[in-house]
C-alpha cells in the first residue's frame, strides 16, 4: 500500500472512529438554562445519564447552587431528585429559590455522621471519645457511599446530588458504570483538593471566583465556570462566566464568553 | 371513672389525660365518664362525682312507718298492749334506677378493635380514631364502592352488620379523615344511645381518599338523624364550615382560646389569617387547620388483625453463625409468603423476635414501601435489617410476624394512558425498603417546609418508610411515589425568589469569635484549617421568636464574604452577643 493510500486509509478509519463515537453517545441533552454556560458544555446542555463532577475552588463559593440550577430542566423528566446527605448539612429550603421543587425530594442521610464543617473546624464530639468518633464516621462514610451506588443504579431516580470530598477509584468506577446501566445522573459537589487526581465522570466543571478588579459590578458576585474534562463529544476551550444576586442568591448566565473556540480533536 | 387506673401505655395515658382536662372533678376522684339515656333521664350528667350520680340514681323517697318506742319508762307500764305512734321518717329506697360500671381506657380500646372485625371485610384499612378516648373507626375505601354498588350501600350494609351485632352507629364518607370525623362528632340534640349490656357506643367513620361520584345520602334510623352522610367531591369545604369549633379537633386549651375571641365555626376558624396561626395556637392546632383544609395529608393506622400471620422457629441446637440465622429466616419468610398468599393479602412490615441462648431478646422490624407479596424483597429488605443487628450470642428462637394489608385494588388503566412511570415507581420503592432497612427508617425522607424562624426548625423530614414501633401514622406510599416521580413540565419557570439561605447549614452552629464589648463582627474565620479574611458584611437580618416559644432564638444574621469570595452565614446571638458560624452559601 503506498503512503497516499495508507495515510487516506488513516484519515478514514478516524473519521469513522469519530463518528461512532458520536453514536455511542447520543444520550438526552437538556440545556441548563444558562446560557454561557451551555455555550461551553457539549451538544450544549448537560446529558442525562452521566457522572458529573463540579468542583469548587474553596467552600462556600456557590458551585452547589450553580449544579442545582443546571439540573432543574431535568425535572421535567420522570424520576425524583435524591440528596445523599452526608454530614446532615443540606438545606433543602435553599434549593426552592434555583427551581428544585421540595414534592421532587428525596434525601437520603445516614443515621450518624459527623459535620463535615464540625471536622474542618477540628471540634471533636464533647460526649464521644475520638476513637469512636473515627469509627462512627467511617461506617458513616460507608453507609453514604453505598447509598449513592445504590441510588445511582435505580430507574426511578432521575438526578442523585452528593457533597463527596474523598472517594476511591474502585468507588468512581462502580458509579460510572452504574449511571451507564440505569441513565440516572449523578452529581458530585467536590472539593479542590481533586483535582489532580484523576477522573472517571463524563463532565469535569471548576468553579472559581473572578478577582474583583475584573469583575468589574461590585454588587454583583461573578462565578467563572471551566469545563476541564469532557468523557464524549467535542470540547469547547473557554469558560463560562455567571453571577450571582446579592439580595437572593440566585445565579444568573452573563452572556459574553473568553476566548470560546470549538476544538479539532476529542477530549482525550 | 377509675381514678387510679394503672398507667402503661402512651395511648391510655392520653386518654386519662383528656380525661382529666374534660372534667376537671375527675382530679378529686372518681365521676361519671358517660351516660345512657336512662341515666339522662334520672339527672346524672357526664363529669358529675360518682357519690352525686348515686344519689341521683338513688332517690330519697318519703313513707310513712310504724316506730315501736321501748324505754325503761315503758317496761313498767301494763302489758295490755303494744304502744304503737305513727312518725313520718325518711328512708332511702334499696331499688337503682341505673346501674354504674368501672371504665377502663384499655377496655374501650380492645372492644373497639372487636368491632373493627366486623368491618374488614368492607374496608382493606381500617384503624382507630388517632384522638384521645378514640371512640370511631376509620375504614379506607377507596374503590370499594363498586364492590358494593356505591358508597350509600356500602354505608347502609355496614350499619346494618353492626346493627345486627348489637351495635348503633353513625357514619360520615368524605374525601378526609378531618371532615368524617367532624360529621361524625358533631352533637346531635338526642344524647347518644349505648348497647343494653355495654358502656361504651361506637361511631364508625368512614372515609374515602379518592372520590369519583356523588351518592344519596342514608335513610334515617330510628335513633338518631342522618346515620349515613356523604360529602360530594368538591363540596367538603362547605359540608364541614357549618359545624362547630368542637368537631375542628383542636385542642382544649387552643378551643378555650378561640372561644374567648369569639371563634364558634369552622368557618370562623377557616377564614383566620393563617400565617398568623402559628403565633397564637399551638403546633397541633395549626396542623388540625390544615387537615381541614386539605393541605396535609393524614393516614389511618391499620388496626392489627385478631387472626395474624406467623410463623416460629426453635431449636435446642441455636443457630451460632449469621448464615445459619440467615437460612432460618430464608425459612420462615417463605412460610409467611405462603400464608399471606393463600388468604390473598400483603405484607407491608416484617418483624421478627430473636431470642438468645441466655433468653435475650431482640427484635428486627423491616418495612416495604409498597405491600408485597415477594418471597425474595422480604428476605432481602430483612437480610439488610439483619446486618445492623449486634448479635453476640447465639439464637435459639426466631418468631416472625407481619403487618398485612389487601392486596392494592389494581386500577384499570385507559386505553392510552401512558405507563412509563410506573417502572420507575416500583424501581424507587425498591430503594427506599433498601436504604430504609440498611441504615434506619429516619434515614430516607421527604421533605416539607413549617411556618418556623429559626432555621434549624423551618424544615420537617417525614420518613418514607414508618418505624414498626412508631405511633405515628404511616404515609401513602403510593402518593408519595407518584409525587416522587412525576415530571414538571413547566419546572424551568418555578423558582420562587425566597430570603437568601445557605445550601449547606450546620447541624450545630460552630462559635467562631466571643463577645466583643463594641458588637464588632470577626475579621477573620477558619473554614477548613485555613483562616479566611472577610472583606464584606452584608446585614443584618433579625430573627427572633416569641419569648414563650420553646428554644427561643435571637439572633443578628450577616452574609459574610470572604477574601477568595466564600459566602458564609454567620450570626451573632443577641443574648450573649457570642458569634457563630452557621452555614456555607455553596
Amino acid at each position: 500500500m503506498s503512503a497516499a493510500a495508507k495515510a487516506e486509509a488513516i484519515h478514514s478509519l478516524r473519521r469513522q472512529l469519530l463518528a461512532s463515537q458520536r453514536m455511542q453517545t447520543v444520550q438526552q441533552i437538556l440545556p441548563t438554562g444558562l446560557t454561557s454556560l451551555d455555550a461551553i458544555l457539549p451538544h450544549g446542555g448537560l446529558p442525562a445519564g452521566s457522572l458529573i463532577e463540579w468542583i469548587s475552588e474553596d467552600a462556600g463559593l456557590k458551585a452547589a447552587s450553580i449544579a442545582l440550577k443546571s439540573i432543574v430542566p431535568m425535572m421535567t423528566l420522570h424520576g425524583c431528585l435524591a440528596i445523599v446527605d452526608e454530614h446532615h448539612e443540606f438545606y433543602a429550603d435553599s434549593a426552592r429559590s434555583h427551581g428544585i421543587p421540595l414534592s421532587r425530594m428525596l434525601l437520603i442521610r445516614p443515621v450518624y455522621a459527623a459535620s463535615g464543617v464540625q471536622a474542618a473546624f477540628g471540634l471533636a464530639q464533647a460526649t464521644t471519645s475520638r476513637s469512636r468518633f473515627v469509627r462512627q464516621a467511617s461506617a458513616a462514610h460507608s453507609d453514604a457511599l453505598w447509598a449513592l451506588e445504590q441510588t445511582a443504579r435505580c430507574p426511578g431516580v432521575r438526578v442523585v446530588l452528593m457533597f463527596l470530598e474523598q472517594a476511591s477509584s474502585a468507588v468512581m468506577r462502580r458509579l460510572q458504570l452504574a449511571v451507564e446501566r440505569s441513565g440516572v445522573t449523578i452529581v458530585l459537589i467536590r472539593p479542590a483538593s481533586i483535582l489532580n487526581q484523576p477522573s472517571f465522570a463524563d463532565l469535569r466543571l471548576y468553579v472559581t471566583t473572578v478577582k474583583p478588579a475584573l469583575a468589574g459590578i461590585t454588587e454583583r458576585r461573578q462565578l467563572k465556570v471551566q469545563l476541564l474534562r469532557s468523557r464524549h463529544g467535542l470540547q469547547h476551550t473557554g469558560h463560562a462566566l455567571l453571577e450571582v444576586e446579592h439580595e437572593t442568591g440566585a445565579v444568573h448566565s452573563i452572556s459574553e464568553l473568553a476566548d470560546s473556540k470549538p476544538a479539532t480533536s476529542p477530549a482525550f | 371513672m377509675d381514678s387510679t387506673a394503672p398507667r402503661k401505655t402512651t395511648d391510655i395515658d392520653d386518654d386519662l389525660k383528656f380525661v382529666r382536662a374534660v372534667f376537671p372533678s375527675a382530679n378529686g376522684g372518681p365521676c361519671i365518664l358517660a351516660v345512657s339515656r336512662d341515666a339522662w333521664m334520672a339527672g346524672v350528667r357526664p363529669g358529675m362525682p360518682l357519690a352525686e350520680a348515686r344519689s341521683m340514681a338513688q332517690p330519697l323517697t318519703i313513707t310513712p312507718r310504724a316506730v315501736h318506742r321501748t324505754s325503761t319508762q315503758n317496761r313498767t307500764r301494763s302489758n295490755t298492749g303494744k304502744s304503737a305512734t305513727l312518725r313520718p321518717t325518711v328512708a332511702a329506697s334499696t331499688k337503682e334506677l341505673v346501674s354504674f360500671h368501672q371504665w377502663t381506657s384499655s377496655a374501650d380500646r380492645r372492644t373497639l378493635a372487636a368491632v373493627a372485625e366486623l368491618t374488614r371485610r368492607y374496608a382493606p384499612v381500617v384503624g382507630l380514631d388517632c384522638m384521645p378516648l378514640p371512640d370511631s373507626l376509620l375504614l379506607d375505601i377507596t374503590g370499594c364502592g363498586p364492590l358494593f354498588g356505591g358508597e350509600a350501600a356500602l354505608a347502609e350494609l355496614l350499619l346494618r352488620d353492626l346493627k345486627l351485632a348489637g351495635w348503633t352507629g353513625r357514619i360520615a364518607i368524605a374525601d378526609t379523615i378531618a371532615a368524617v370525623w367532624a360529621l361524625t362528632h358533631t352533637e346531635h340534640a338526642a344524647p347518644e344511645v349505648r348497647r343494653s349490656t355495654q358502656i361504651s357506643t361506637s361511631n364508625t367513620s368512614t372515609s374515602n381518599a379518592a372520590r369519583r361520584n356523588a351518592s344519596r345520602a342514608g335513610e334515617n334510623a330510628q335513633l338518631y338523624e342522618l346515620p349515613i352522610q356523604i360529602i360530594p367531591p368538591g363540596m367538603q369545604p362547605q359540608e364541614i364550615a357549618r359545624l362547630p369549633i368542637a368537631a375542628s379537633r383542636l385542642p382544649l386549651k387552643d378551643l378555650q382560646i378561640l372561644a374567648h375571641l369569639g371563634i364558634r365555626s369552622i368557618a370562623q376558624l377557616l377564614s383566620l389569617p393563617r400565617e398568623d396561626l402559628p403565633s397564637r395556637l399551638s403546633q397541633v392546632a395549626v396542623e388540625r387547620v390544615h387537615q381541614l383544609l386539605g393541605l396535609t395529608e393524614e393516614s389511618i393506622i391499620p388496626l392489627p388483625e385478631s387472626n395474624p400471620v406467623a410463623a416460629v422457629w426453635n431449636s435446642e441446637f441455636p443457630a451460632k453463625s449469621f448464615d445459619d440465622i440467615r437460612q432460618v429466616l430464608q425459612h420462615l419468610v417463605e412460610s409467611i409468603a405462603e400464608q399471606i398468599e393463600r388468604r390473598r393479602i400483603a405484607c407491608s412490615v416484617l418483624i421478627s423476635e430473636l431470642t438468645c441462648a441466655s433468653g435475650n431478646k431482640l427484635t428486627l422490624s423491616a418495612g416495604v414501601v409498597k405491600p408485597t407479596q415477594s418471597a425474595e424483597l422480604m428476605f432481602e429488605v430483612l437480610g439488610l435489617r439483619l446486618e445492623t443487628l449486634p448479635l453476640t450470642e447465639p439464637v435459639s428462637a426466631i418468631s416472625m410476624t407481619v403487618q398485612t394489608v389487601p392486596i392494592p385494588v389494581s386500577r384499570q388503566r385507559d386505553l392510552f394512558s401512558p405507563t412509563e412511570h410506573i417502572r420507575p415507581q416500583e424501581e424507587l420503592a425498591t430503594l427506599i425498603a433498601r436504604l430504609s432497612n440498611r441504615m434506619g427508617p429516619q434515614s430516607v425522607s421527604t421533605v416539607r417546609i413549617q411556618a418556623d424562624p429559626r432555621p434549624e426548625h423551618s424544615l420537617v423530614l417525614d420518613p418514607v418508610i414508618a418505624n414498626a414501633d412508631s405511633t405515628e401514622r404511616a404515609p401513602q406510599s403510593e402518593h408519595i411515589l407518584q409525587r416522587l416521580t412525576e415530571p414538571d413540565p413547566d419546572a424551568i419557570n418555578n423558582t420562587e425568589r425566597t430570603l437568601p439561605r445557605p445550601l449547606r447549614l450546620l447541624a450545630t452552629p460552630q462559635q467562631i469569635a466571643g463577645r466583643d464589648s463594641e458588637d464588632r463582627p470577626p475579621e477573620r474565620i477558619s473554614i477548613l484549617g485555613q483562616q479566611r479574611r472577610i472583606v464584606e458584611l452584608h446585614g443584618p437580618e433579625r430573627i427572633q421568636t416569641a419569648w414563650w416559644t420553646d428554644k427561643p432564638c435571637h439572633r443578628d444574621y450577616f452574609r459574610a464574604i470572604t477574601e477568595t469570595g466564600a459566602q458564609l452565614w454567620i450570626y451573632r446571638d443577641l443574648q450573649t452577643g457570642i458569634w457563630y458560624l452557621h452555614g456555607l452559601f455553596d
